[in-house]
């Protein structure tokens, strides 16, 4: 492996675990549930309608930034 | 830097759970509910959804998978967002729930078997990136069998697929998982 693949793996690498922590922090904050069910439902559904639209977004632009068109 | 994710990889693992309810101190908190329990699994599906889209789109920026392969995965990966997205509603409440339990089996089957194919790790070239992949779609997979688990138990699906989709044995069936990305690669 070349020095520049190696700095090229060890970024993706970083990134990937950095995601995987602070979506362990999501989950982990999310199934901390309050005393009103109907709450933390909704409070839930939000946030997984959010987290959605995010991934939908996310997706969108990394084709858009590879010069694909959006589907 | 190959331990560290494989760290990361067990604490994603492990933190696949249950939700728990908060006590006030005085009298021991209500069990949580089979619904409540549905919409926290429904979200760790959105969660590892995400991660996906992310550690694929990365993959693909790093030069660890071709274009062919990442406008593959990513039509797969918006197509599963968006069921996932006419699923979530219809888990807000125990009456949308039975009132639309064909439906979200439907659905979740759906998700079961595209998650062996959100990740075409045959396609990523670093081993590293490829099994935090496959990983992230066994737990999509997974979390939506716990949904459709939680459902029978609750008397809202009598059972969990229809052939020709499904291996049934006596009254038990699971989706068959024929194109499931498993550790074989």
């Amino acid at each position: 492996m070349t020095p520049e693949q190696a700095a090229k793996l060890a970024a993706l690498v970083a990134a990937l675990a950095a995601l995987t922590l602070e979506d362990i922090t999501t989950i982990k904050n999310a199934g901390v549930l309050g005393p009103d069910a109907t709450q933390n439902i909704e409070a839930l559904q939000a946030q997984t309608a959010s987290i959605d639209a995010d991934t939908i977004a996310a997706w969108q632009q990394g084709r858009a930034d590879a010069g694909l068109p959006s589907v | 830097m190959k331990q560290f994710v494989s760290v990361g990889c067990i604490l994603l693992l492990a933190v696949g759970c249950a939700a728990h309810r908060v006590g006030n101190g005085t009298t021991p908190p209500a069990p949580v509910s089979t619904w409540e329990q549905v919409n926290y699994d429904n979200l760790q599906i959105a969660v590892h959804n995400r991660a996906v889209a992310k550690a694929v789109t990365a993959a693909y920026q790093a030069g660890f998978l071709e274009k062919e392969y990442y406008d593959v995965i990513s039509r797969e990966g918006i197509n599963i967002t968006r069921i996932h997205q006419q699923l979530t509603p219809l888990l807000k409440s125990e009456s949308t729930i039975k009132g639309n339990a064909a439906l979200i089996k439907s659905l979740l089957n759906t998700l079961v078997a595209s998650a062996g194919t959100i990740a075409d790790a045959a396609a990523v070239k670093n081993p590293d990136t490829r099994q935090q992949l496959v990983t992230e779609a066994q737990l999509i997979g997974s979390l939506a069998n716990t949904i459709i688990n939680l459902l029978q138990g609750a008397g809202v699906i009598s059972q969990r697929c229809d052939p020709p989709d499904c291996q049934c044995f006596w009254s038990d069936c699971v989706v068959r998982s024929d194109s499931f990305v498993g550790g074989a690669l």
